[in-house]
């Protein structure tokens, strides 16, 4: 029982992180008709930029994470500019083509720029673990789980409850009459991309004083994060919270109880699967945000 | 006409010969090995290529590649089967795995297709490492055999890459000039259309899953006994995205495209092996580059070019050319497939003419029969016909039904489900309750394609052709139902498959005569006036020879004289003894030329009859002009 | 206060308005009417930014829009209530409202419209925190057109706000154009409904395949031999 607990909660964890990517990704998809092939590479540059302010600079890790997190937002509203912006009228493959070559080009840059032995970021916050029964949590866990939390929660009032998240969500579901209010088009899909952005480079700046930093981390977490978006419905804001979660959990049971070989075999499956049964997604509407 | 044929003909000897002597030329062994692996590359990049001429990006490709290699590995370590075997036995497994997953992916589109293929491929990837029994997991199979004793060196490996190409690319030209690949330029061009002029599009999908996954499967065996290792990096995503830039860099859906697209991206990368470390930055750089600047590929992008210097040049060449020979000169004309046929269609066309578009024997289907069609015949009958969406009741309770030979015009205010009730009829749209009946048949189980193979043939309210193709290619692509679809009469080009091009000829003339657009035959539909346009759906639906033919608001966007052309028309096809069910607005023409009117209002019937009883009648005028009008005219 | 000259305007290579030349003074109500596909909505779209002409002028009190973005367009205070109403489906009755000052920033402003919508459609006020697709299609139409109003339009512009929407309703709509129209605000109609559009408006456009046919005063063109046969039915 405290082996299924603790796979449990850990499993929690990592779904946090998988619905944090999640949610970014479905965003740009709902909003722009884009797939982003190239948010793994954003996880992994948010791992990169706070190990490098964190581990070689010194800076503290919380403002490591806020600096990260703004430094991709702008990262990500240029990127959007000069990439997807030009190819906004094209076919859906076009940009999706686009930034397949982008993750290419980031994963690389990063092994010229890092090599590719894993690094330890080390850790942020003291090792011992507390204890509730028989389960035990480390501080960084718990860091790691509230802050995604938090961060899916402020995202969906965001988008509840301020005019540009109203008009957001006007954009995405109807772009030409939301034009005709006077709202900037282009600005939202500037603002919900970079935005995307940094939620994906926080993942990775969350995950990696768990785990190792290496250039090739993104590509595993970028088909995660497909699998919860398309678990979720593509563009369904709530469906990727629960896939996220989902999926993490079913990871950390499969890994603990089957096989740790088929583990990413997991979330292929799930592509598989609910693509094929019910390509609207888990909570059956496939159109729907905040 | 023979000699026109020749050049492209010598053109290929010459290169086919150069290809033969190539290992003689090339001084290393290593460009052999380049010249072998562009080879797989051109086999892989054209069969992936299939599945994009019906509009489907797959990115699992590897997925078949893996397989194909594995098969062949394993079937000749552990079994020693003989190598053709193993090869045939690649492709054979891999192409029913392809029909098995195309089964099940085929019904989705865009994204949703690309990223359960990406799940495919990873999935076999992850069971390629885990299934160390069979696979010996990470470390691969090695030592798997060479085809035979005798292949030793590279140069046994070419020649037989380079039958294999050549067989494949010759197969795929084939296809590509017969029904087959028209169906599959209609699909790409315009699904839905394709479909209501009676192409299963679903159907040429598996078949392009299946003949792609079969050469891939091919091509994984081949790699195999020339690599004489399998590992599961053959499954990795990298080398999909290789793949899919040689075939969008070439030029997708095109036949040269991805061939040129493997030659380069085979070449490139070695070039850049110099750039080690940036190989790969500059390749994602280059991707991205591609897409910005030449989204349609390279071939496409020095077409256009080249057409742009011709167009600049030409005025100038044909003077220079007068001037030389005292006769005009013309340009090349690209060849037809079948210029023997041509001719006999040329020369069968005077005395034939608007004989098949009037001709009432058509293979002894279901054309219009002359005593049906004075006998007042009820055709289709529908009987309490409700479509709901959600809430909204778009067709209530709706029961009416359709004689043999008449004009049958609804109408109705705009949003009283006229079209829903076209979809319904012609399959494209649901059906909540209630039954459709075509001669004693019930529609309702039926396929918007199989409805149209019945000979019920719809246009389409928001003009819809096929946009990127000629005025005479629409009608040609519109021919499919009165065609051959097996791949085997198609390869072999048998009398049968004969007589319907000389047919589809013969009838894309008549019907670009009978709408008055012959000096439009070589337009792009998509930059044909827009009331051109309409008369082009017109047409498309008359190339299928209809028995039925439903127009939805054919005149919406036209002039008053293209109205009146239209009503003449409408006119004629019913007196070929069509029968004509119209959805319009336009009073003058409804009124003009129905016989009898059903009118709608919120999906429900509120007048059916002879023109002149709804012109009286108080709801119609209520419902169209609102009750001011009805207040006005009865006081 | 608006002015088209000579406007031609391409749907990639369809020629969908030909040499439209029209103007709109302040106060006036004008209606456009036509067959479907005359060019009545691509008209619209034109003076709205969606579309924006090969040649030709579009002006706003003098000032050229023609080229300039949708968003401009309407803090210049053009409004449109689009063709089939478009309200967003998932936001409330009060966010979709709010979209519609989406260019304004003074709040007591803002909350005076709202009761102006409010008071000329109290079922709106009812079912504010519904969601816009709960609505029927009636309500929906009000929505659009207090949406609209929400931008304190100098110019609102409508696209047949009476489709799909019973008779009764139809009426309905006529009394809100023509008390809106009353209240100050200069209205341009595009409407099917020929009968309505032409009983409420001061002067009229013919439109036929994209070319201006017929223009003068409402009741001038109501006895047009022309009109009547083709959009009266008589």
């Amino acid at each position: 029982m405290a082996e299924f607990l603790q796979h449990l909660l850990n499993g929690l964890m990592i779904g946090g992180i998988y619905a944090l990517m999640g949610i970014g990704l479905t965003l740009i998809f709902g909003i722009m008709n884009v797939v982003n092939f190239a948010h793994g590479e954003f996880y992994m540059l948010g791992a990169f930029g706070v190990l490098t302010l964190f581990t070689f600079m010194g800076v503290p890790y919380v403002l490591s994470l806020a600096l990260t997190a703004l430094f991709f937002f702008f990262f990500g509203g240029v990127i959007q500019r000069l990439i997807l912006h030009p190819l906004r009228n094209q076919s859906v493959e076009v940009p999706m083509l686009a930034t397949i070559g982008l993750s290419i080009f980031l994963a690389n840059m990063a092994l010229i720029i890092w090599d590719p032995t894993p690094k330890d970021i080390g850790l942020p916050f003291p090792l011992k673990a507390v204890q509730l029964g028989p389960i035990s949590l480390t501080p960084i866990r718990v860091f790691v789980f509230f802050t995604a939390l938090g961060l899916i929660v402020a995202s969906h009032l965001f988008l509840k409850h301020t005019t540009l998240g109203t008009a957001i969500r006007a954009t995405f579901q109807d772009r030409e009459a939301a034009a005709l209010m006077g709202i900037n088009t282009n600005l939202i899909n500037m603002v919900t991309f970079a935005w995307g952005t940094a939620l994906a480079a926080v993942a990775g700046g969350l995950l990696g004083p768990i785990f190792q930093v290496f250039p090739t981390m993104g590509a595993a977490t970028s088909s995660k994060s497909f699998a919860v978006v398309i678990a979720g419905g593509l563009g369904n804001f709530p469906g990727a919270i629960l896939a996220g979660l989902l999926l993490g959990i079913a990871e950390s049971l499969g890994a603990g109880y089957i096989s740790s070989g088929y583990r990413d075999a997991i979330a292929f499956i799930m592509i598989i699967v609910v693509l094929i049964f019910r390509p609207t997604g888990l909570l059956g509407k496939s159109r729907r945000l905040g | 006409m023979k000699r026109t044929n020749l050049l492209p003909i010598l053109v290929i000897v010459a290169f086919l010969a150069v290809l033969l002597a190539l290992p003689n030329l090339l001084s290393n062994e290593y460009y052999l090995r380049l010249a072998i692996m562009s080879g797989l590359f051109i086999l892989l990049a054209s069969a992936h290529n299939i599945l994009m001429k019906v509009g489907q990006l797959s990115l699992g490709p590897v997925a078949f590649y893996g397989l194909g290699a594995y098969v062949s590995a394993i079937l000749s370590v552990r079994y020693h089967t003989p190598f053709l075997l193993a090869f045939l036995a690649a492709g054979v497994i891999t192409a029913a795995v392809g029909w098995v997953i195309g089964k099940l992916t085929l019904k989705l589109r865009t994204a949703y297709f690309v990223l359960v293929t990406i799940g495919f491929a990873e999935f076999f990837r992850l069971v390629a490492i885990n299934w160390t029994d069979m696979t010996n997991g990470p470390m691969g199979i090695t030592a798997v055999p060479a085809p035979a004793s005798w292949f030793v060196g590279y140069r046994p490996y070419y020649y037989f890459i380079l039958l294999l190409v050549v067989l494949v690319l010759a197969a795929l030209y084939r296809i590509e000039h017969s029904t087959i690949g028209r169906a599959m330029h209609a699909i790409r061009e315009n699904e839905t259309l394709g479909r209501s002029v009676g192409i299963d599009s679903y159907r040429y999908m598996m078949f392009a899953a299946v003949l792609s996954s079969f050469i891939i499967g091919l091509s994984g065996s081949f790699y195999a006994h020339f690599f004489q290792f399998v590992g599961p990096e053959l499954l990795s995503f990298d080398l999909t995205i290789a793949i899919v830039i040689m075939v969008i860099a070439g030029g997708r859906s095109t036949l040269a495209g991805p061939v040129i697209g493997a030659i380069l991206f085979t070449i490139i990368p070695e070039l850049l092996r110099a750039a080690s470390s940036y190989r790969m930055v500059i390749y994602g750089a280059l991707l991205v580059l591609l897409m910005l600047f030449m989204p349609d590929g390279i071939l496409p992008a020095v077409m256009t070019l080249l057409r742009r210097i011709i167009a600049l040049v030409s005025p100038a060449l044909q003077r220079l050319a007068t001037s030389l020979t005292g006769k005009p000169f013309a340009l090349p004309q690209p060849v037809e497939s079948a210029p023997a046929l041509a001719n006999a269609a040329a020369t069968m066309d005077a005395p034939r003419a608007l004989t098949s578009l009037t001709s009432k024997d058509d293979g002894g289907l279901t054309a219009p029969n002359k005593d049906k069609l004075e006998g007042q015949k009820e055709l289709i009958r529908v009987e309490d016909l409700s479509v709901h969406f959600g809430g909204i009741h778009a067709v209530e309770r709706l029961s009416f039904s359709v004689e043999q030979g008449e004009i049958f015009a609804i109408i109705g205010p705009n949003g009283a489900g006229k079209t829903t009730l076209l979809n319904a009829i012609t399959r494209l749209g649901p059906i909540t309750s209630g039954t459709i009946t075509f001669q004693g048949e019930t529609l309702n189980s039926l396929q918007a394609h199989d409805v149209a193979r019945r000979r019920l043939v719809r246009t389409f309210q928001h003009t819809s052709v096929f946009p990127h193709v000629t005025t005479n290619r629409n009608l040609v692509l519109a021919h499919n139902l009165r065609e051959p679809a097996g791949l085997l009469p198609n390869l072999l080009r048998t009398r049968h498959y004969r007589a319907s091009e000389v047919d589809c000829r013969i009838r894309a003339k008549e019907v670009l005569a009978f709408l008055k657009l012959e000096h439009h035959a070589d337009t792009q539909a998509n930059s044909l006036p827009y009331g051109n346009q309409r008369l082009l759906e017109l047409g498309i639906a008359m190339m299928t020879n209809p028995s039925v033919l439903l127009l939805d608001e054919p005149a919406a966007g036209m002039n008053s004289t293209e109205v009146e052309m239209l009503m003449d028309l409408i006119l004629s096809i019913r007196d070929m003894g069509v029968t004509v069910i119209l959805v319009e607005h336009d009073m003058k023409l409804v009124m003009g030329i129905s016989e009898r009117i059903l009118v709608l209002n919120y999906g429900k019937r509120i007048a059916m009859g002879h023109p002149d009883e709804i012109r009286q009648n108080e709801d119609v005028i209520t419902a169209y002009l609102g009750r001011r009008a009805a207040d006005a005219t009865a006081n | 206060m608006l002015q088209l000259t000579d406007v031609d305007v391409y749907y990639g290579q369809i020629h969908a308005l030909k040499s439209v030349s029209l103007r709109i003074e302040q106060g006036e109500l004008v209606t456009l009417v036509g067959a479907n596909g005359a060019g009545k909505s691509t008209t619209l779209k034109t003076i709205s930014g969606i579309l924006h002409p090969r040649n030709g002028r579009v002006t706003f009190f003098g000032e050229d829009i023609g080229t300039k973005s949708m968003e401009y367009i309407v803090r210049l205070g053009i409004a449109q209530c689009p063709e089939g109403r478009r309200v967003f489906p998932d936001l409330t009755v009060l966010e979709n409202l709010r979209m519609g000052a989406y260019t304004r920033r003074e709040k007591t402003e803002i909350k005076q419209d709202f009761d102006e919508v409010f008071s000329l459609f109290p079922i709106l006020n009812e079912r504010k925190h519904q969601s816009a697709g709960s609505l029927s299609g009636g309500e929906q139409q009000m929505l659009a057109i207090g949406r609209a109003m929400m931008s304190r339009p100098r110019l609102m512009m409508f696209d047949e706000p009476s489709l799909g929407l019973a008779p009764l309703l139809v009426d309905r709509m006529a009394e809100v154009i023509s008390l809106l129209h009353e209240r100050g605000t200069t209205i341009l109609l595009v409407e099917q409904n020929a009968e309505m559009a032409l009983s409420l408006a001061d002067r009229v456009y013919v439109l036929e395949t994209g070319k201006v046919v017929l223009e003068g005063p409402s009741q001038d063109v109501l006895h047009n031999e022309h009109v009547r046969s083709a959009y009266l039915g008589k």
